[in-house]
């Protein structure tokens, strides 16, 4: 990621608001530092270089057009691909229909925090995938994006140039809520096959 | 009308609260040994926000066009001074102008903060 922030700043400073919105789009498909951009956009605006309205209006543009186009994909041919690959099992397995299930139900929290850390995508994907109405999920994705892009545009327009050493917490936290979810899959496997054994012993038993 | 949804059970939530109040807490014990580091530039003296920028902090990927604004400077004077001849001038980077001048961009970056020091003393001379 540090290798490529630079250019992207190069970028966003050449370009400025289509920069923003094409990074806060694509950042959604591809591992963009669109968290960090965003920060360094507060910082710009704050030294007068950017508008902070237009930097907050384009970066969630950016962001909403993008989970939308995911959602929208997802939604369409989503099971189709994945029947494709050979996934028909996982779709017509009971706990594919228990996450469709738990997507829906949880549409609001699930996709609204999904904005502020970084599982955007595949909250994207998931709710594309269990059918979730359109209008709810676009008015979650709409909220939850703007609250994300004005949470961090203020930030780095609080800290001015201070930005670049607050990028390193960003990273690390980052880091740490991908280690928690990595934690929270294996626990998960753990207890499973765990709980399939204990009821292997008592029916042999 | 029961709906129990089993996609996430009640150990596995426990599990994940657990896991959460771990990260939180090593996030804040990292933040406040890195504090005193960040200190000094978050928490500029006379303002506590906006933390104007100064000519050690230009970097590469840094164009002339922001440099002339954030230390309003006139456009033409880094121009002149490097005698700069790229029609795209200000919408350059540093790093650009080093490929096209086969000079490193650690050099140019110190001659664009020697210029500044001078675009300001002799500014200041001048009044």
């Amino acid at each position: 990621m540090h290798t490529i922030l630079p250019s992207v700043l190069s970028f966003v400073l050449l370009y400025g608001y289509a920069a923003i919105f094409s990074i806060s789009y694509l950042a959604v498909f591809l591992p963009l530092p669109q968290t960090v951009v965003l920060l360094a956009g507060g910082a710009f605006a704050g030294q007068g270089y950017l508008n902070i309205f237009s930097l907050i209006f384009f970066s969630s543009l950016g962001n909403i057009l993008g989970d939308l186009t995911c959602f929208i994909l997802a939604r369409k041919y989503g099971k189709e691909l994945l029947m494709k690959i050979g996934l028909k099992k996982l779709i017509l397995s009971k706990k594919f229909t228990e996450m469709e299930t738990f997507i829906n139900d949880t549409a609001g929290p699930t996709v609204f925090i999904s904005r502020i850390i970084p599982l955007g995508t595949i909250v994207d994907i998931l709710s594309g995938l269990s059918k979730m109405s359109f209008k709810k999920f676009m008015a979650y994705v709409i909220a939850g994006n703007i609250v994300y892009t004005i949470g961090v545009a203020l930030v780095g327009l609080f800290l001015g140039n201070a930005w670049q050493n607050v990028t390193s917490i960003f990273s690390a936290a980052g880091i740490v809520i991908a280690i928690i979810i990595v934690i929270f899959a294996l626990s998960r496997i753990y207890f499973h096959k765990l709980k399939h054994r204990m009821k292997k012993t008592e029916s042999s038993n | 009308m029961e709906n129990k949804n089993k996609f996430i059970s009640h150990r596995s939530r426990k599990i994940l609260i657990a896991a959460v109040i771990v990260a939180g807490i090593f996030s804040w014990l990292y933040v406040a040994l890195n504090m005193s580091s960040l200190r000094p530039r978050t928490f500029y003296l006379h303002n506590y926000y906006r933390q104007p920028i100064v000519v050690k902090d230009i970097s590469s990927w840094m164009t002339f066009d922001y440099i002339n604004k954030v230390f309003h400077l006139s456009p033409s004077y880094l121009k002149d001074a490097f005698k700069i001849s790229d029609q795209k001038y200000p919408r350059i980077t540093i790093e650009q102008l080093s490929k096209e001048t086969k000079a490193s961009s650690t050099e140019i970056i110190k001659n664009v903060q020697n210029y500044i020091v001078i675009y300001f003393s002799s500014s200041t001379n001048g009044q």
